[in-house]
């Protein structure tokens, strides 16, 4: 039994919070040692996000308490969190992005000369933070112009200027590719080694063992697991057994439909680069995806498989050029009006931003793509609506009270369900799905690709574009890899293995060879 | 694991009944429910000034009077929204419904034309102006907010241009917009047609609902609504009956309320504008055709100038080019005091036709009061931010959400 040397840096005690009916934590308890990577997990709603809210001062009405090196700290403001060394880096970052990186990372702590802006000092010390955070960027760059990964990288060295002790990152890995996420793990490691602990969110568990030495697994508002990595092995498995309460034999229940004739066919097909100058986004592809086949595209950011989806959809961000057949037949979709006429749906990655209108009710977000199948003369028809929209939503479980709850009211998962009926609505023969279970739990997950699976053997086409290796290696018949814009390899399901699709996509293939 | 793979089996099996929300703030909290705490301040302000100015304010011949009043804010704030809710605005009105009413002026008196061509040509000219603010806004991408602030500069310059900043008259055919009403027995019947049509509507929705296998409530969504609805009808049916009838100007708002209230509340083309206000991205990926959507709004708005320009000229038996001045601000107040968000994406025409009841009537109390119109204006000011207080906080969030 040894003595701590220290108060642990972060110790939560019979905390519980609730949202109206909703019971957000159950009398939570938790201590985070100073100097851990404290991984905490759980299926959306599970209440991870309500405690970091708690820790970082979003939430300041609670039952219980919180200790911060142990004080008792009941923080009112996020401000109030950061001075005592509590700091969140959200999922989504709140950059400002027409700052600069030394503006940003000062920005309400500028230094000041008689009340003026020392900007000598301020570009001196953005240069030092820099070179501390190990970040390539220049000092004088706009925030907005800066990669995920580098504004993440900033937003971390924002809490390192102001002496970060407990540092919280909400799914940092979720947008960063394996370049990335390496880097980022290794800004982690450099922290721990100064002292600051961090609690890391992730969905991504089989990233658990490569930073994290301790893991929390929290389960309907409460913790139901709590273990420390040191010697154990298979981590993921034990942490989704915690989080769904069962033993998921099989992550991805995938049933091979029968194939039939080809569907979707792309000859040639490039779409420019916006930014005159350089590279094509997407090059020279040719592509056939069949009657219930799943054609997996795998990709890093950047390498241009979000920009096929789009182009396929008519959403190009670039001119396309090349020849695009369906059933057969040559088509031109320029608008994605025009492809929701040929049979196409899209999932947009970002949901929030592309799929969803978030202030909307479930059932008008649900029909907005199909409204003209629901209208006679123009004017809608509710019956045939809501009947619509009704057997959609039990077919798809969407957890809600009314289907006239605002959508942004539903967790990540359904959400996304609404967005699938929403193209389901629409009677596609093709759908283009990116990154379909974003932020989406295991439970809902599985659901998903039960779907797929049954409207694969129903004859539709899928083509399944994501930067989550093990679902494209789980769900597609087919596994393409695209790298900087090229479709570099295919390989047949089974056919391959996690590693060589990445050094395919990862452009290594090229040095090899 | 048994639980997932019965997924495609279950897809028969029924799901939990959808729990209609029952609490009362939840129900105030709805969209269609937001006009009650509306309607209950108008009540309250009617009967304060109905006893300030002695029972004259609710007297049937000031009623009259001020329904001509609000009729014109009324049917261009109908418009406005149609406007806001995919998120655009337009601040010409003051300098386009003048310059309307001057081209009305001038086809009836210079050109001499009658009745009917006047009317089409003023609401062609409304029109033509809405086709170049769409033809810009849609098409060339300039923000509506640019392209509406260089109609009222410029459009109220050529006005002043065109009529040597003299005020025309137009042909006494022309005042029948204002001065005329239905006859008591057509306006009987017109109100009992808009009462059950509206009763027929929401009876459609209800049982639309139920066949969907919806728990909707008989009271909250026909019951309630088709009686309340009833009692003003009733309520309006009396008054116009005892007096003169329903005032033309009033038919017209009626029917424009009527006619872009339906079009946003029933028709795919509506639904699709509260889509792009709501998210333009979401409604473009969705397979809207915006440009196609804002431009039909404009050139429909554009009519509503036309419109409100023949009931200006008919009221003021002139055309000043002048006039109009600030009616802009006034109609978007009464759009947002109706509950409209400026940032599109929310709003209803019924809504925005009580604010501008509400803004009208302390308007015109006041001013039976005696009171100079500065105190008009910082009541009305006041009323504004009170209504948006009171809807952010209705609603449990802020305002710019």
């Amino acid at each position: 039994m040894s003595i701590p040397v220290r108060p642990p840096a972060v110790k939560v005690f019979n905390v519980d919070k609730r949202f109206g009916g909703a019971h957000a934590l159950r009398g939570v308890s938790v201590t985070i040692e100073g100097g851990d990577v404290h991984a905490i997990a759980g299926e959306n709603g599970a209440g991870k996000s309500t405690l970091m809210k708690i820790l970082s001062g979003v939430i300041g009405d609670y039952d219980g308490t919180v200790e911060i090196d142990g004080v008792v700290c009941r923080f009112s403001s996020i401000r109030d969190a950061e001075r005592h060394g509590v700091f969140l880096v959200p999922q989504e970052l709140n950059i400002v992005p027409e700052l600069r990186v030394g503006e940003y990372l000062f920005l309400n702590r500028e230094p000041q000369r008689w009340g003026l802006i020392d900007t000598k000092k301020q570009w001196a010390d953005t240069a030092h933070w820099l070179g501390v955070c190990k970040l390539q960027v220049s000092p004088v760059a706009r925030m907005g112009d800066l990669s995920t990964h580098e504004q993440q990288l900033v937003s971390i060295g924002r809490a390192m200027t102001q002496g970060v002790k407990v540092l919280i990152l909400d799914e940092p890995t979720a947008s960063l590719t394996e370049r990335e996420t390496e880097l980022l793990f290794e800004r982690i490691a450099d922290l721990r080694r100064n002292g600051v602990t961090t609690i890391y969110i992730s969905h991504r568990l089989h990233e658990f063992e490569r930073i994290a030495n301790v893991v929390t697994v929290m389960r309907d508002g409460s913790v139901v697991d709590h273990f420390r990595l040191e010697g154990t092995r298979d981590t993921p498995r034990r942490v989704i057994r915690a989080m769904v309460g069962r033993d998921l034999t099989e992550m991805y229940p995938k049933v091979a439909a029968p194939i039939g004739g080809s569907v979707l066919e792309l000859r040639d097909w490039s779409v420019a680069n916006p930014v005159a100058g350089r590279l094509p986004l997407v090059r020279n592809i040719n592509l056939t995806v069949n009657a219930g086949e799943v054609v997996g595209i795998f990709g890093l950011l950047g390498s241009g498989t979000f920009s096929l989806a789009r182009s396929i959809f008519g959403s190009n961000e670039g001119a396309v050029t090349g020849g695009m057949q369906i059933m057969g037949a040559p088509v031109r979709i320029d608008s994605p009006r025009k492809a929701i006429k040929n049979g196409i749906a899209y999932l947009p990655a970002e949901r929030k931003r592309d799929g969803l209108i978030a202030a909307h009710s479930i059932e008008s977000n649900m029909s907005l793509a199909a409204l003209a199948g629901f209208s006679r003369n123009g004017f809608i028809d509710r019956k045939a609506e809501l009947q619509g929209i009704q057997q959609i939503a039990a077919k798809l479980r969407v957890k809600c009270d009314s289907m006239e709850q605002p959508i942004r009211q539903l967790s990540g998962g359904n959400q996304q369900k609404v967005v699938a009926a929403k193209w389901l609505l629409s009677e596609p023969e093709i759908f283009v799905l990116e990154e379909p279970t974003r932020g989406v739990d295991v439970n809902a997950r599985v659901e998903f690709y039960e779907l797929i699976n049954t409207l694969a053997a129903a004859g539709k086409a899928f083509v399944l574009v994501s930067t989550d290796l093990p679902e494209v290696l789980g769900m597609a018949d087919r596994i393409l890899v695209m790298w900087e814009g090229q479709i570099v390899r295919e390989w047949k399901r089974g056919e391959v293995s996690e590693e060589e699709v990445m050094i395919h996509a990862a452009g290594e293939h090229e040095v090899a060879a | 694991m048994t639980q997932f793979k019965t997924l495609s089996t279950s897809v028969e099996a029924p799901s939990k009944p959808a729990v209609a929300r029952t609490t009362l703030t939840g129900i105030l909290s709805q969209g269609r429910f937001r006009l009650i705490p509306m309607i209950a301040v108008l009540i309250v302000v009617w009967v304060v000034l109905n006893f300030l100015t002695g029972g004259l304010f609710l007297s049937a011949r000031n009623l009259t009077n001020l329904s001509g009043q609000v009729a014109i804010t009324a049917v261009l704030a109908a418009g406005a929204v149609m406007v806001m809710v995919p998120g655009y605005i337009d601040l010409s009105l003051g300098a386009t419904v003048a310059a309307s009413a001057v081209v009305a002026a001038f086809a009836s008196t210079v050109y001499g034309l009658g009745f009917w061509p006047t009317v089409i040509i003023t609401l062609g000219f409304g029109a033509m102006i809405g086709l170049w603010h769409g033809f810009w806004i849609a098409w060339m991408h300039v923000p509506a907010f640019i392209v509406t602030l260089a109609s009222l500069l410029g459009i109220r310059g050529l006005s002043l241009v065109i009529t040597n900043a003299e005020t025309i008259s137009p042909s006494m055919q022309m005042l029948v917009i204002s001065d005329a009403s239905l006859p008591p027995l057509v306006s009987i019947l017109v109100l009992c047609a808009f009462w059950l049509v509206f009763s027929l509507l929401q009876w459609r929705e209800w049982r639309a609902q139920v066949s969907a296998g919806v728990s909707a409530s008989f009271g909250l969504l026909v019951l309630f609504p088709v009686v309340s609805v009833g009692i003003v009808a009733l309520g309006a049916m009396i008054t116009s009956a005892n007096y003169r009838g329903i005032p033309l100007p009033v038919a017209l708002v009626l029917a424009v309320v009527a006619l872009i209230g339906g079009m946003l509340r029933y028709t795919a083309f509506g639904r699709r504008l509260y889509a792009i206000g709501g998210n333009r991205q979401a409604a473009l990926l969705a397979g809207i055709d915006i440009t196609k959507q804002i431009t039909i709004v404009f050139v429909a708005m554009g009519a509503l100038y036309g419109l409100a320009g023949l009931m200006l000229v008919a009221r003021l038996s002139s055309a000043p080019p002048t006039a109009g001045q600030g009616l802009e601000l006034n109609v978007i107040a009464a759009a947002v005091i109706g509950g409209t968000s400026l940032l599109g994406g929310r709003g209803t025409v019924t809504g925005a036709a009580v604010g501008a009841l509400l803004m009208e009537s302390l308007a015109n109390g006041m001013s039976l009061m005696n009171l100079p119109t500065s105190y008009q204006s910082i009541a009305v000011g006041l009323v504004l931010l009170l209504a948006v207080y009171i809807d952010v906080r209705g609603r449990g969030s802020r305002g710019d959400d």
